[in-house]
């Protein structure tokens, strides 16, 4: 964590150093060999899919909260994010560590650096979602191109992980769809779904954006190692929406 | 007893209900005549004619997955590596990775786990079913002289002809090479040699370098099945982990508590017991029971014979969360055993 943050100081440094010798401008976008879109590499993380996914709408849209989600989210304190014991962030949900795409014909992986050092695994070989899926930490995902956008189709989630600081909650509903995008080398787009029947009153969509990463590497985050979060954490994450009102 | 039944709660959370696997057919295998995956079908390979071992496997290692060290003589084990390997089985293992959910580190590559290899030409990835992935570079980066120490190390490789070659380095020492507890040092250096012989199978020899431990280099060679038209099963250890709450008590506590058993009734439990049925596993399990004198022992696949005490006339404790010999007629041998575990008691029936 800390070699981490060092490094992240490091490029800010080297950034400001030598932005005069950054390309002015981005290659166009890499693709495999059969032609379609290659969205492999070290992406970093959205801030806006952190703290609050207020943060990643479009500006004048909000989260259409049923009124029990909407109670729920501004009583849950930072104590019981399922991430402050080191279980897995779900999905969409971001920390503010890097993750890396490996794209095979027949999968999508996304390998996440942090908080937990694990992965979630997207099926491209054109199989269905199984009829009754255990509901596990990342779901069951599905993916197809179409046209130079990977859409990604995923249910199966459990209902434990929160999906953001805030504690915005869903239920064994969700529904989410991913549409990635890399319109060059170094941009990755993406409009996220989410559809929950049981904690939302109608569909709403975030947008992220994350920027490749040259020159680095995934480094090892284990949560487990050394975690002293949970004594530490009192009251509510300040920064969402809800600690204001 | 007590103490025993509990030491195993890991294994529960790492060894998932198979019978709820998603049985998705993997597409693009060959098949034989009855859909069944050909397993003997030729070595797949990639667009660029390298050997693919792209898939999900069945590590088969019930020997080094219990001890690395099971071919080494005594005296190649420093003593005070022995020393802790014993205060560790005398703990039950409460100190291994499994019971604090931390990586297991170098023990992924010769555990008895399922793993998934996903290949593309500049990176490897190798996925754990505790969402644990490791990465080895094919980019033709080095290795670092310094690296910082890390659970998974670092690893790269390159292609031998058809075999995979694997180093890794920059280990921390906080991990386990086996259940029992053979330690290593942060000088570890291993080197694996992956090669798919056919469709359905996968062999691998890893050497282990650790100066620090182990005075010469040692190989062990494992086996790995495709487990086709399957999936990795998500089992998130910190999800409900009560281990530690539970994980009390010590291996000698058994010993204190054993309960005397005559000598010829010993006698008539010895036999070679198989599972029925296999369940999820590729290959059965077999429990081989000798008896010597005033003493049981078991041997669970292959992992090395282990004392088994008793704690009343046919149940036993020492092997997973303990033995129960079937006696219908306390004049001939039992007909069947079950090795109990916190999933449920699994049958095995005697084969001589």
């Amino acid at each position: 964590m800390s070699k981490r943050l060092a490094v992240v100081i490091a490029f800010a440094v080297l950034a400001s150093v030598f932005a005069a010798g950054q390309p002015a401008k981005t290659k166009p976008t890499p693709r495999t060999a059969d032609g379609k879109v290659d969205f492999s590499g070290i992406w970093s993380a959205d801030p806006h899919f952190i703290s609050d996914i207020n943060d990643a709408l479009k500006p004048g849209e909000s989260i259409p909260l049923q009124p029990w989600a909407a109670k729920l989210v501004k009583e849950r304190l930072s104590k019981d994010d399922p991430t402050a014991v080191c279980l897995p962030a779900g999905v969409p949900r971001q920390v503010p560590h890097p993750w890396r795409i490996v794209q095979t014909p027949t999968h999508t992986f996304i390998l996440f650096e942090g908080n937990t050092h694990s992965y979630r695994q997207i099926f491209t070989d054109g199989r269905p979602h199984p009829e009754d899926p255990d509901p596990t930490w990342y779901g069951h995902s599905i993916g197809k191109m179409e046209g130079d956008t990977l859409v990604v189709d995923s249910v199966a989630f459990n209902e434990v992980f929160w999906f953001d600081f805030a504690g915005h909650p869903h239920t064994d509903k969700l529904h989410i769809v991913e549409r990635f995008r890399r319109p060059d080398s170094d941009h990755l787009n993406y409009d996220v779904t989410i559809d929950d029947p049981g904690a939302y009153t109608k569909a709403f969509t975030l947008y992220g954006h994350s920027k490749y990463m040259y020159g680095t590497e995934l480094f090892e985050y284990v949560c487990n190692e050394n975690n002293q979060d949970v004594e530490h954490l009192v009251g509510k994450d300040s920064r969402n929406k809800y600690s204001k009102q | 007893m007590k103490a025993a039944v509990l030491a195993i709660l890991s294994l529960a959370l790492t060894d998932p209900v198979r019978a709820q696997w998603l049985n998705y057919p993997t597409p693009g295998i060959p098949r034989t005549a009855d859909g069944k995956p050909n397993l003997a079908a030729p070595t797949p390979r990639t667009a660029d004619g390298k050997p693919d071992l792209t898939g999900v496997w069945n590590r088969i290692s019930p020997k080094y997955d219990a001890n690395i060290t099971a071919d080494l003589k005594p005296g190649d084990i420093p003593p005070w590596a022995q020393a802790l390997v014993e205060k560790r089985k005398e703990d039950l293992g409460k100190d291994h990775m499994a019971a604090h959910c931390l990586p297991f580190g170098p023990e992924y590559s010769t555990a008895q786990r399922y793993v998934k290899i996903v290949q593309t030409p500049t990176l490897i990835v190798m996925l754990d079913e505790d969402l644990t992935y490791r990465q080895i570079f094919l980019d033709g980066r080095p290795l670092e002289s310094d690296p910082q120490p890390a659970w998974m190390g670092y690893s790269v490789g390159h292609w031998d002809g058809d075999t995979l070659v694997v180093d890794s380095a920059g280990f921390n020492d906080k991990t386990w090479l086996d259940t029992q507890g053979h330690p290593h040092s942060e000088a570890l250096h291993t080197t694996e040699r992956y090669r798919r012989t056919d469709l359905g199978h996968l062999e691998m020899e890893t050497t282990i370098q650790d100066p620090k431990v182990y005075a010469k280099p040692f190989t062990v060679a494992i086996s790995s099945l495709l487990a086709p038209d399957t999936e990795l099963l998500e089992a998130v250890c910190n999800e409900n982990n009560k281990d530690l709450d539970h994980w009390v008590g010590r291996a000698s506590d058994d010993e204190k508590s054993e309960v005397k058993v005559p000598r010829e009734t010993l006698a008539k439990y010895a036999g070679t017991y198989v599972e029925q049925p296999k369940l999820w596993r590729t290959v059965a399990r077999t429990i081989v029971i000798t008896a010597e004198g005033d003493a049981l022992f078991g041997d669970l696949d292959g992992r090395g014979k282990t004392r088994i005490r008793a704690t009343s006339a046919s149940n036993f404790v020492g092997i997973q969360g303990g033995v129960e010999f079937v006696v219908k007629d306390p004049k001939t041998a039992p007909t069947d055993l079950f090795v109990k575990h916190v999933s449920g008691n699994y049958r095995f029936a005697r084969t001589k």
